[in-house]
């Protein structure tokens, strides 16, 4: 009967292990490593970018929590303040085939181009393995990387819940708040905070 | 005031009034989602309390989301302006379903989600007295649409006909059946472990038979992990119900708040019990 059971629970770690769920995600520990690829074809590894603070942007075009920020600027305005300040910011789409979200690059291109995204890179996940080693739940949904390869803040990128444009100006932004005091050299004072927006399409 | 104008004002009240009751101004219909306010009075009398229903309708396969959506969505929310003197005295909500897809778990109300609202009216009543509601809510199925919408509306003076009384009162019997009991004080012990949160039934609860089941809905977020279930656990005797706490939480709760789903194997078949918990965790 022990053995039994040691044989279950050594099972169950394991195919944790692969599976890739990212139980232990946690503010302040080492962000798992993966490689995607981009629209271009390019492969790009976390690793290659260590030195760097990198920004995970979880999106999906057609959510309208994502179409909120894009509309207004605001998405692209962050991705230009901070990809100009040497940070490598990562949009990244989970979408399985065949679901919301999920484009040809062709049809990705087109549309970052007509809203004029400023992302370093557009990754494709479509497997959705990344975003659920992340723990990626919501389009939009941010994770900050330090430049040591901590994970230093996960969550919303504002504090106002809505699809309403307007909010925007209102809402307190924990991206620019998180990436600006940790580059600064200060405590982010909010690091983990529930994200807001549609369910990822996996 | 002269008579012609009493009259007439009175007229204005009867037909707000007719449609108040049969709810053709007050209702709006996205593609997917119908919203419909039913004030379960025709009449405001001073200081005596009234309902408001609000209910949402939905084509198959679409839902809401309740107060705390879960892991994605949007809380469907009411954002009152009340005359001068009036108060919001409470908001009923009905007990949502858990909703898990692609690994993602979510609290939603799907086909129908009657809310009821209990409005007090000050003790010195003005003429006019309108009400308004800014309502915002998320309507998803694969797919996300956000919708709102402004209702204003005024109560009338008008004599209840006895098929409005029965109307409403059906309507509130049917919103009730879906919502939690109130309980005053829970007498189950709320202990805390390293990673969850041990409910200890009392006895009086286990008299009604073997608890099987049971399901937690948290008002807090973040605290507990809702993507896994909430088990039930039987020992010498003692019944738990093992609600999992988020590892990724930046404090331990000190309430156990939200609304327990509880059911019992009797021999009268199963019984289920909702109820909203608001007790300590020591």
């Amino acid at each position: 009967m022990r053995l039994k059971h040691i044989l279950i629970l050594s099972l169950t770690v394991l195919l944790g292990i692969n599976l890739g769920y990212g139980k232990d995600l946690k503010i302040g520990k080492s962000a798992p490593d993966f490689s995607l690829t981009d629209i271009a074809g390019k492969v790009h590894a976390l690793k290659d970018y260590r030195g760097k603070y990198v920004v995970l942007e979880w999106v999906n075009y057609d959510c309208p929590f994502v179409k909120k920020h894009y509309k207004s600027g605001n998405m692209q305005s962050l991705q230009k303040t901070y990809t100009e300040k040497e940070v490598v910011w990562l949009s990244i789409n989970s979408s399985a085939s065949g679901k919301q979200g999920n484009f040809s690059s062709e049809e990705i291109l087109k549309r970052a181009q007509a809203q004029g995204a400023s992302f370093s890179a557009y990754l494709v996940d479509d497997d959705g393995k990344i975003g659920k080693m992340y723990e990626a739940k919501t389009t939009p949904h941010i994770f900050i990387i330090d430049p040591k390869g901590k994970l230093v803040y996960r969550g919303a990128i504002d504090n106002i819940r809505s699809t309403n444009v307007e909010d925007i100006a209102k809402a307190e932004n924990y991206v620019s708040a998180a990436l600006d005091a940790s580059m600064a050299g200060e405590k982010i004072e909010i690091s983990n905070t529930k994200s807001y927006g549609c369910s990822v399409k996996y | 005031m002269d008579f012609s104008w009493r009259v007439s004002l009175k007229l204005h009240r009867f037909i707000l009034g007719f449609l108040v009751l049969f709810g053709s101004s007050f209702a709006t219909e996205s593609p997917m989602v119908r919203v419909e306010i039913v004030p379960l009075v025709s009449e405001v009398s001073p200081g005596v309390p009234f309902d408001v229903a609000v209910i949402f309708s939905m084509k198959p396969d679409w839902h809401i989301y309740w107060q705390n959506p879960g892991e994605a969505g949007l809380a469907t929310s009411f954002d009152w302006t009340l005359p001068d003197g009036y108060r919001m005295i409470s908001k009923h909500e009905p007990v949502p379903n858990r909703h898990v897809e692609d690994g993602i778990t979510t609290f939603i109300h799907e086909n129908e989600a009657i809310f009821l609202f209990q409005v007090l009216p000050p003790a010195q009543l003005l003429n006019t007295d309108s009400f308004q509601v800014d309502i915002r809510w998320l309507e998803c199925n694969e797919v996300c649409r956000p919708g709102s919408h402004q209702f204003g509306f005024q109560i009338p003076q008008a004599h209840e006909s006895t098929q409005n009384i029965e109307t409403w009162r059906d309507l509130r019997l049917k919103a009730e059946t879906h919502f939690p009991m109130e309980t005053q004080a829970f007498e189950g012990q709320a202990r805390p472990k390293r990673n969850r949160v041990e409910l200890r039934i009392p006895a009086p609860m286990t008299a009604i038979g073997k608890l099987v089941e049971a399901d937690f809905f948290p008002f807090e977020e973040m605290i507990y992990d809702i993507g896994s279930t909430v088990l039930v656990k039987s020992r010498f005797r003692r019944t738990s119900i093992v609600i999992p706490l988020a590892g990724d939480r930046d404090q331990d709760p000190k309430r156990l708040q939200g609304v327990l789903i509880q059911k019992y194997s009797s021999s009268e078949g199963l019984v289920t019990i909702q109820s909203i918990i608001d007790t300590s965790i020591h």
